[in-house]
């Protein structure tokens, strides 16, 4: 093997993995024996190599998991309704059991001012209306919908007429990913 | 009301199933080298799938869905399990499974091999590879998952395959 030879490695591998001959390799080629060898050699373990890379992850699931994977998911399905039937149906009732809670809260506060200040007051404070307005508006089922492993996904959900493929959070998500992969290295 | 819009949610839901299923066990049975493995992943894919279904109707969003979600959780699994384990007996215990035609001792040595060669590789090429070599993927597909261009997928592709055969013996 010349030293010719050895520059040309490079050259042999892309060879073998594209199936394509550059020029001056070709040339080459012709007058060396050593390298046309090499390259049938490398031939040989590239076809080897692909059929194994496609056994990696050949195959399927069992005959029977479509009937699973349906059945749990309607059964997640039908807990899932019972919830949102619990949840739902008494909304009203837990409004006016809050605005009762907030008015008893009130007058709470109303007597402590009374008491403590000598100034009554029935205001209150913004953050306890913005509070109750939060606990009013509570409805587990879609918080418990939203916390799913797509959750990313999911709240990058593109808009009508916005094409998913297209979306950049992909590779926000990828580099999250990845930092994930090193921490889990280290 | 068309008649698409009055198929259940239950038939359609069945149907994006019977579609996707090979493809989303392959993804996980590509990283995690294991076949019971491979379905439980694939198994909450679908599930996840199912709670988020109202914004997943459309097939390709559906499909574009799982294949995501079940590649993220195959990760997860595998670094759960090599966290249990030690990096060098990791290999060992997730043997892949060669079932059917392929079963052959020879192929279940080469195939043992190219999951050591793969787990030697860079992350990054590894991971365009492992989802690469799913049957019906397209580097579109790939990059879709991924969140990098087509080219680049098929750039890193032909980066791991290089460093496989320069590797091979
Ligand atoms: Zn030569």
């Amino acid at each position: 093997m010349t030293n010719d030879c050895k520059d040309r490695k490079d050259s042999l591998l892309e060879a073998a993995l594209t199936g394509e001959t550059e020029s001056s390799l070709q040339q080459h080629l012709a007058s060396c024996e050593e390298c046309r060898q090499e390259l049938e050699t490398l031939r040989v373990r590239r076809a080897r190599m692909d059929a194994a890379l496609l056994m990696v992850a050949q195959g399927g699931p069992q005959p029977d998991f479509h009937a699973r994977v349906v059945q749990a998911a309607e059964a997640a399905g039908q807990k899932k309704f019972a919830v949102t039937g619990w949840f739902r149906m008494p909304r009203l009732i837990t409004n006016q059991r809050w605005m009762f809670a907030a008015s008893a809260l009130a007058l709470a506060l109303a007597i402590v001012a009374g008491v403590v200040n000598l100034r009554p007051s029935h205001k209150l404070l913004p953050a306890d209306i913005a509070g109750a307005t939060q606990l009013a508006n509570w409805q587990s089922p879609t918080a418990a919908l939203m916390e799913t492993p797509g959750k990313e996904l999911l709240s990058g959900s593109p808009q009508m007429g916005e094409s998913f493929m297209r979306m950049d959070l992909n590779i926000v998500d990828l580099k999250i990913m990845d930092l994930k992969i090193e921490e889990g290295h280290k | 009301m068309t008649m698409t819009g009055s198929v259940t949610r239950e038939q359609s839901f069945s149907d994006r199933v019977t579609e996707n299923q090979r493809r989303v066990f392959q993804i996980a049975y590509s990283v995690l080298g294991n076949a019971a493995d491979a379905e439980e992943i694939a198994q909450e894919a679908f599930l996840s799938a199912y709670q988020n279904f109202a914004q997943l109707r459309d097939a390709e969003k559906f499909r574009a869905w799982v294949n995501r979600i079940s590649f993220r959780m195959a990760l997860n699994r595998q670094r759960g399990t090599r966290r249990r384990m030690s990096r060098d007996t990791a290999w060992q215990t997730l043997q892949p499974e060669v079932t059917g035609g392929a079963g052959s001792a020879n192929a279940r040595l080469l195939v043992e091999q190219m999951r050591q060669q793969m787990a030697a590789l860079p992350e990054k090429l590894r991971q365009v590879l492992q989802l690469s070599i799913v049957e019906e993927m397209e580097a579109a597909d790939v990059g879709a998952i991924l969140g990098i261009p087509t080219g680049t997928v098929r750039s890193r592709l032909h980066a791991a395959r290089k460093l496989l055969l320069e590797a091979m013996q």
